[in-house]
């Protein structure tokens, strides 16, 4: 027969409740720890820059040496295109294609 | 007429029992699932195959099964019952995965913690209902929302459970998008729901190269059970964004990881066998995880609105519930909820950050179970 007391009893026994408490600490202090990393990165980098200035070679990826990857304002403006011409769609009452 | 007559007794027919016949229409239904209703296909194919194959009765003297030392199913299944397929699969999760939002958006990291709750809690749960610590870690592991994760501690902890944990663990993924949408509406209010984020900052390649390394360091260091998972992901994660080995991680990110998805997804399909699967055991695995999964999406979603007390730039709380790793999965539903209520809402790319961290986190915690337990 299926007790309350018994199932507690279990938990209590297997040190349930601790192993619950330390895990969920473990986990929020690695991410924790992770997330401070990620964020003092940035200030670290230029930091680095200038020890081990950045190299441009052949294999470096396509997304990163594109002409769009450098030049970032050019994606704003056609982001702001797109969104434009989404804004027109959805608000004239033309006929759409 | 006799060889006519063995050769009868021999078929299925003659061992088919009534639990056999329920696993195949399960089998059945997780394959039409995965074709009309397009719930996770990469996995419920093989796996609804894999269980219409492992629950024909097998001739007596011969190796068939799974569970038949020498036979070909036993032999794939080896890569599931020692923790073979899970690194693989994370080394192609790695090759395939951006982390820019998550670098781009620090604190909600924390959401990826936060939602390992539903490990924890299960954990108790299962404690409470009888089963001893090891198949309590294993059941409780479903809250990661991760297939590889959970079947990769089943496999060290309690491997007899592996089969019920694996199909739980894979069918609550499957069915995101049926299972957190009215946990998110129900712990959060409109105006909530209607918060808009800031769009995330580019992120320079050398921030993409160097965390993968920082990343394993920090986790590993704290969490060393974490190690295989861990490694492989981060290992994945830096053949992506080295820009010098586009090759390897091209192979990890297709080939690799889709030929380990098939031979994990069929080979655990083919190990519920009725006899071994249809028990008391594996109905209480399933309710302990739908509790599991339904905890780490409210532990989310909370921890986002506890943050809100504290931040002047507030984080929609739907996001929290992509805390769980079910990637993409749950970000595609914090999108489609949060759609719902803005049109103009775009949360995807937030919610992948706590989702990529959900990921790390429950290795995290898989590694924390893995090393306490086993001792």
């Amino acid at each position: 027969m299926f007790s309350f007391a018994a199932g507690i009893e279990r938990i209590v026994a297997a040190d349930g409740f601790s192993l619950t408490v330390t895990g969920m600490l473990i986990v929020f202090l690695a991410l924790s720890i992770i997330a401070l990393f990620i964020s003092l990165l940035p200030k670290v980098l230029p930091l680095l820059s200038k020890i081990f200035p950045e190299i441009k070679h052949h294999h470096t990826s396509q997304s990163a040496a594109s002409p769009r990857a450098l030049h970032p304002v050019r994606d704003d403006a056609l982001l702001a295109a797109i969104a434009y011409a989404l804004y027109r769609r959805e608000t004239t009452s033309l006929p759409r294609e | 007429m006799n060889i006519f007559l063995d050769f009868i007794g021999t078929t299925a027919f003659s061992n088919m029992t009534i639990g056999n016949f329920v696993m195949i229409l399960i089998g059945i239904v997780f394959i039409t699932l995965a074709i009309r209703k397009d719930y996770e296909p990469l996995l419920l194919v093989p796996i609804g195959f894999g269980m219409v194959v492992g629950n024909i009765p097998p001739v007596a003297g011969m190796a068939l099964s799974v569970y038949d030392q020498g036979s070909v199913l036993s032999m794939i299944y080896y890569g599931v019952s020692q923790g073979l397929f899970p690194p693989l699969i994370f080394l192609g999760i790695g090759a395939m995965t951006d982390f820019s939002t998550m670098l781009s958006n620090p604190k909600l990291v924390l959401l990826g913690a936060a939602a390992q709750v539903g490990i924890f809690l299960t954990l108790i749960g299962s404690l409470f209902l009888g089963f001893d610590p090891l198949e309590a870690g294993a059941i409780g592991i479903i809250g990661g929302a991760d297939g590889p994760t959970a079947i990769f501690l089943s496999s060290k902890l309690a491997p007899h459970l592996l089969g019920s944990i694996a199909i739980a663990a894979y069918s609550y993924m499957a069915l995101v998008p049926v299972i957190q949408p009215p946990i998110m509406k129900l712990l959060t209010t409109k105006e909530e729901r209607l918060i808009r984020m800031k769009a995330p900052r580019q992120v320079s390649q050398r921030e993409k190269i160097i965390f993968p390394i920082a990343a394993f360091l920090i986790s590993t260091l704290i969490a060393p059970g974490a190690i295989v998972l861990l490694g492989m992901l981060f290992f994945g994660n830096l053949l992506k964004e080295s820009c010098v080995t586009e090759r390897l991680a091209n192979s990890a990110r297709n080939a690799l990881i889709d030929i380990v998805t098939i031979l994990l997804g069929f080979s655990v399909g083919a190990s519920t066998q009725a006899q071994t699967f249809l028990t008391h055991q594996s109905l209480l695995i399933f309710g302990l995880g739908a509790l599991s999964f339904s905890m780490a999406t409210a532990g989310g979603v909370l921890f986002a609105k506890f943050m809100n007390l504290f931040l002047k730039e507030k984080i929609n709380p739907l996001v929290g519930a992509a805390g769980v790793s079910a990637v993409p999965d749950s970000a595609r539903v914090v999108q489609m909820v949060g759609q719902k209520e803005d049109p103009h809402n775009f949360l995807l790319m937030h919610a992948m950050a706590p989702n990529v961290a959900g990921v790390v986190g429950s290795a995290i915690a898989a590694g924390i179970l893995w090393s306490v337990l086993a001792h």
